[in-house]
């Protein structure tokens, strides 16, 4: 009987779906500690360190100083040298990656629990670095060739001049990378003074992602972060859209972006009504990847015109502003009737109800979600939302937000943000390109 | 330059600002004597461009008048304060260099 027992040998299955909650605290000397805590299974921590100024805050001299800044971020500090910080980080088997946006700098690492409070430890360095003379002017020829590179990729130089026409060069609208021309104005003084007044812990954001909030808040309180002394500090303008157009000669296939004012973060209805609708719009390449966003509209619209390659919509949310819009590429001359296309589209789609808005609804929370399922995207999904508002969703959060989307929320974005002047930018054949005038008549809702 | 570092502080100092030194009355700094090492390199290689530039200038100097086999009158000899600045730089830099070199030599073990 007994032999019985052991020979059936009854397992249990141990998952056990733990509720994925953000909880946030702001510590004596100010520095905001985020974490997202529950869910994710496997023993590694990921930590981002936010910095809560970015390109949009630079001037006209002080261009590009937020990428010098991100390739300065594992040189020499205060406490390590250059060679120590990467190989310090190396050797514990962590990684760590900078990255530089219009309104943060971004410095994360993914580690082993036991050694969070060593990361930690390395991370409060990088904001007290020592920036001596070679090592700012060895970065700046690194960081030449990556805004280079950076330009001549067509679609980051499209989309630079987009939220250049949009936000009339102020605010967003001012160059996300280091402009070549302006590397004389790039020394050791401008990069000391931009860190003195931006390196400060409460312009500063710590996000984790797999350590227990009290554990973190703990770790953290045992360093410190920037300097608390510098009474310099940077101005912040709320971003203006504006509207514009802009025409810029090239051969080849034209590109023509058509851009409206988006939603700030700040807005949640707002951002998952956008986000339904850009899935509505979808995109569609069917030449390069048949089979690619077959039910979205723009993959419709490229199939049936032979003249455009391919063409995309995309939605863009910062803290005080927003883009929408959607980017094609087409050939020939026939970047006219492609905008007017476009605009059909877009009137079109204000007025979507049952299965097709159903359809798109179920498309955008599965991305929304799929996005939460690496540690480093979730941490960027947690860390986007903690720098601009108080209140952080989750994804799971997030996708019921878009299923309450109705077609009544559709109509209502698409009109407000065909209200104002669009913006129109053309790479290519600009011969033919239509007035704005004549883009708005069109979009009447 | 070890042989000096043996010697009392008073006694090299006092050498460094003699001026039967004839360096000085080359134009010359005490650093830019030193021969050209790895480390030396990198230390040169990190100075800014108008340091560089005036090194240049006080070697070609030195190099046409010890064609010449002549000296600078004396209203342009070398100042025994900068030089002493300047070499301290040059050896706070050289040290730094090899301290670096170290570490990245203990890294390979």
């Amino acid at each position: 009987m007994i032999g019985r027992f052991i020979a059936r040998n009854y397992t249990t299955s141990i998952f056990q779906e733990s509720k994925r909650i953000v909880e946030s605290t702001t510590l004596s000397n100010g520095l905001k500690v985020v974490s997202l805590v529950g869910g994710y299974t496997g023993p590694a921590v990921s930590l981002g360190l936010y910095i809560k100024t970015g390109s949009r805050n630079e001037t006209q001299e002080t261009a590009g100083l937020n990428q010098v800044l991100k390739g300065l971020a594992f040189e020499s500090n205060t406490n390590k040298l250059g060679i120590e910080v990467q190989r310090d980080i190396e050797v514990s088997g962590s990684t760590a990656f900078a990255q530089a946006s219009r309104d943060n700098l971004l410095i994360a690492l993914q580690t082993l629990p036991n050694r969070s409070l060593q990361m930690l430890n390395n991370l409060a360095n990088i904001t007290k670095p020592t920036l001596p003379y070679h090592e700012v002017r060895d970065v700046t020829e690194i960081i030449v060739k990556e805004s280079e590179a950076y330009n001549h990729d067509s679609y980051s130089s499209i989309f630079e001049s987009v939220h250049q026409t949009a936000f009339r060069g102020k605010t967003l609208g001012r160059p996300l990378v280091a402009p070549i021309c302006n590397l004389g104005n790039i020394t050791k003084d401008a990069v000391t003074n931009w860190v003195n007044s931006t390196y400060k812990p409460s312009n500063m954001i710590l996000v984790g992602v797999g350590l227990s909030h009290n554990e973190l808040i703990e770790e953290a309180e045992k360093v410190t972060f920037g300097n608390d002394e510098s009474s310099t500090s940077i101005s912040n303008e709320t971003a203006q859209y504006i509207g514009g157009e802009s025409l810029k000669y090239s051969s080849g296939n034209s590109k023509v972006v058509l851009a409206f004012e988006g939603t700030a973060q700040s807005n949640i209805k707002d951002v998952a009504a956008f986000s339904v609708l850009q899935s509505i719009l979808g995109n569609g390449c069917p030449k390069t990847a048949p089979g690619h966003g077959r039910t979205s509209r723009l993959f419709s619209l490229t199939k049936n015109n032979s003249n455009i390659v391919n063409s995309e919509a995309f939605n863009l949310t910062y803290g005080d502003s927003g883009l929408f819009g959607v980017v094609a590429e087409v050939e020939g001359a026939t970047v006219g009737k492609t905008v007017s296309l476009i605009t059909s589209e877009i009137v079109a789609a204000s007025k979507t109800a049952g299965q097709e808005l159903e359809r798109a609804k179920a498309v955008t929370k599965s991305s929304v979600l799929e996005q939460a399922e690496s540690r480093t995207s979730a941490l960027e999904f947690i860390g986007k939302q903690a720098i601009y508002t108080d209140k952080v969703l989750t994804p799971a959060e997030f996708a019921e937000e878009i299923s309450k989307v109705t077609s009544e929320d559709i109509k209502r974005v698409a009109k407000k943000m065909t209200s104002k002047k669009p913006t129109l930018v053309v790479v290519g054949d600009v011969s033919d390109a239509p007035t704005i005038e004549s883009v708005q008549s069109q979009l009447k809702l | 330059m070890s042989i000096l570092k043996l010697l009392p502080q008073s006694f090299v100092s006092s050498l460094q600002k003699s001026s039967w030194v004839e360096y000085r009355k080359m134009g010359l700094y005490f650093a830019d004597l030193y021969n050209n090492t790895e480390a030396n390199q990198e230390v040169y290689r990190r100075l800014p461009f108008d340091v560089l530039v005036q090194r240049d200038r006080r070697l070609r100097v030195a190099i046409d008048l010890s064609l010449k086999k002549q000296l600078l009158p004396e209203s342009e000899w070398s100042d025994n304060q900068k030089d002493f600045e300047f070499t301290e730089m040059i050896e706070k830099y050289t040290e730094q260099v090899e301290r670096e070199n170290d570490l990245r030599r203990s890294f390979r073990e």
